[in-house]
């Protein structure tokens, strides 16, 4: 069969024009994955920022800001629950292990978190990924600091750095606890998650810090130094809130029931999956907004090819008149025009998707470190190939508009050329 | 001999006209002929290619070509028919730029199965017949054969679009003023080798042109303007 050939060789022929339109449609394909890929990436790291965990619970309020504060430590809560619901809850026969969160205090714009050494211990991300150390370990003493990556980073801090923790949450905060400084024992390795962002102490040291403070203000009368404070029995009275682990996923929701029922005080179990799911529901517009955008990149990629064969059709009318003569039927140029734009699509699509891999392998580091992203190297899902299918399939329709133009002509003027 | 072609009370008329783009009482042309059609510009030249090739239908009348009634063949067929028994040349510009001189003249061959085996018949492969013709035409330089075609003269692209309308001896040759741009010496010598050819293959040719200087050159000459009174040609 000739038309292959000719289909071929037409192209080679117009190259200059031709490569553009496949770079366009190239680039184009190239974006649709791209997105595609940051917004799969992002929803992933996003749904699993926490991982393994079963409940959090708070004090009453809504699913929403109890995660908000509890897992991304925005905003604060409305109210703290007491030690003893905590204990009471944590001795639950269906609870295997629990993580207390305590917070309020922030070190130069980065929150603190007071928790005990289960968090080091239980606390997962990711697909179920434990908290790594970068350098040190988790604290032991009084005064010991574990760090987040961003934080280590962003402020420069080694192990062995003093640190002054302050009062609130403000970035710059007026009243700091400048009597009771802070050792760095532990850096964590990046997780992409809040955890990066967050200074870890002890709930006892949340406790030590508070000593003098009643009511929200720092009393001088009751100062408590920093030496007589490491001698004193310190046991929390309140946490924010709790993370909790069961030793079967079955029990996760009458457990949830009973909390939310606890008599002694107005708790709030959420599950955090759940949660997380409703929550990235909000940016759901912003993301299929994406998607539309990228759609309209391709479309005008394949509308650049669309241009591209058709204003090459008034060139090309008496290479389409001696097909003619030579006996080619006004099938064999509507085919052969689809063919074009079919094969324009495809290599556009081939190399779009061999650029996307490219950006995805020089990016991948540079976007994990900025922005704590993992951009994971995979396979072109099912989601993807549809995608390209679709492209494809669009492709191929768009050359029918040249082919019927060109048919009609091949139909009207014969094997006679108009000049 | 038998007649090649036959037209008969033959009228064409492009939609919303008011008088006949073209009109023939009756025409027809031999087998072995070589036929000089002349009509000036608007005469309705392209028209009568046009209906004799099948790609334009007439509004009435007869045209039988090799003795299928053009009008009873469907398009496909038509195409096929076209295809198969007929060979073009154009008055300018006949080749497809982007192939070779070879691959143009095979074209023809490429879509008609029957003047591929015809070649194959007379010679040993169709590379071998398309350098035969190439070489009858004074073409088959080595040098020129590995050139784009666009790059060849005007007069090497004639002969060139003579030998894709030669290849496989179709049985009718039509030539739409093949020799209109070239200079007069040219227009002689390329007319030359297109009558040897033509006699080679035994086609019949309809050579179609406004110049009256090259009448004399032809078995029979006839002006499209005079067939509209009923009168019958005679060789």
């Amino acid at each position: 069969m000739i038309l292959p050939r000719l289909v071929f060789e037409s192209l080679l022929n117009r190259r200059s024009t031709i490569v553009l339109t496949l770079i366009t449609i190239a680039f184009s394909v190239a974006l649709l994955l791209g997105v595609e890929k940051v917004r799969q990436d992002t929803r992933y790291s996003f749904s699993n920022t926490v991982s393994g965990t079963d409940l959090i619970v708070g004090a009453r309020s809504g699913n929403l800001p109890l995660l908000l504060y509890s897992v991304f430590h925005i905003g604060n809560a409305s109210n703290n629950i007491s030690w003893q619901s905590y204990q009471h809850i944590r001795k639950n026969k269906k609870v295997a292990w629990s993580i207390p969160i305590s917070l309020g205090d922030s070190h130069r714009g980065f929150r603190v978190l007071g928790t005990n050494s289960d968090y080091f211990k239980f606390y997962r991300h990711g697909n179920k990924q434990q908290l790594d150390f970068e350098h040190g370990k988790p604290f032991a003493a009084l005064f010991d600091v574990v760090i987040g990556a961003d934080v280590a980073k962003k402020l420069n801090y080694t192990l062995g750095k003093k640190i002054i923790l302050s009062h609130g949450v403000g970035k710059v905060s007026f009243s700091d606890h400048d009597d009771k400084p802070f050792a760095v024992v532990g850096i964590l390795k990046k997780t992409g998650t809040p955890v990066d962002r967050t200074v870890h102490v002890s709930l006892q040291a949340i406790e030590a810090i508070h000593l003098d403070w009643q009511t929200g203000y720092k009393n001088p009368a009751h100062a408590v130094s920093a030496k007589q404070a490491l001698k004193l029995e310190l046991e929390p009275k309140t946490i924010t809130a709790f993370m909790l682990g069961l030793t079967s996923r079955l029990s996760v929701f009458s457990l949830q029931r009973s909390i939310n029922q606890y008599s002694k005080e107005p708790l709030l179990a959420v599950l955090p999956g759940a949660t997380l799911q409703e929550l990235w529901s909000l940016f759901g517009l912003a993301e299929s907004a994406l998607l539309i955008i990228t759609v309209f990149v391709v479309l005008s990629g394949l509308l650049g090819m669309l241009t591209a064969i058709l204003a090459s059709l008034n060139e090309r009318r008496r290479e389409l008149a001696i097909l003619r003569s030579v006996g080619a039927r006004p099938w064999h140029i509507l085919v052969m025009l689809c063919a074009e734009a079919g094969l324009l699509t495809a290599g556009g699509i081939f190399v779009g998707v061999a650029l996307y891999y490219l950006i995805i392998i020089a990016a991948a580091p540079v976007v994990e470190t900025r922005y704590g992203l993992t951009l994971t190297l995979t396979g072109l899902s099912i989601n993807n190939v549809c995608m390209l299918l679709i492209t494809q399939v669009a492709g191929i329709l768009i050359g029918l508009i040249p082919g019927i133009r060109a048919y009609r002509m091949a139909l009207n003027n014969g094997i006679t050329i108009r000049l | 001999m038998s007649d090649i072609i036959t037209i008969q009370n033959l009228r064409f008329r492009w939609p919303g006209n008011s008088v006949d783009t073209l009109s023939i009482e009756m025409l027809n042309i031999k087998a072995g002929e070589k036929v000089f059609i002349r009509g000036a510009s608007g005469a309705g030249k392209t028209t009568l290619l046009n209906l004799l090739s099948g790609v334009a239908e007439a509004n009435s009348g007869l045209i039988s070509v090799l003795g299928h009634e053009i009008k009873r063949l469907r398009p496909a067929a038509r195409d096929h028919f076209r295809a198969q028994h007929i060979g073009y040349i154009f008055q300018a510009f006949n080749l497809i730029p982007y192939l070779t001189m070879v691959q143009n003249v095979a074209l023809a061959c490429h879509f008609s199965k029957e003047r591929k085996q015809r070649v194959l018949k007379r010679a040993t492969s169709l590379d071998a017949e398309i350098h035969r013709l190439l070489d009858h035409l004074e073409l088959n330089d080595e040098r020129l054969l590995h050139k784009p075609v666009t790059t060849l003269s005007i007069g090497q692209q004639q002969r060139v679009a003579a030998a894709r309308a030669l290849i496989g001896q179709p049985e009718l040759i039509i030539a739409d003023e093949p020799t209109s741009a070239l200079d007069s010496d040219r227009r002689q010598r390329f007319l030359e080798l297109l009558f040897q050819e033509v006699e080679n293959c035994g086609s019949t040719l309809v050579f179609v042109s406004h110049d009256a200087s090259l009448e004399k050159l032809f078995d029979r000459s006839v002006r499209l303007s005079e067939l509209k009174q009923a009168r019958e040609l005679q060789p």
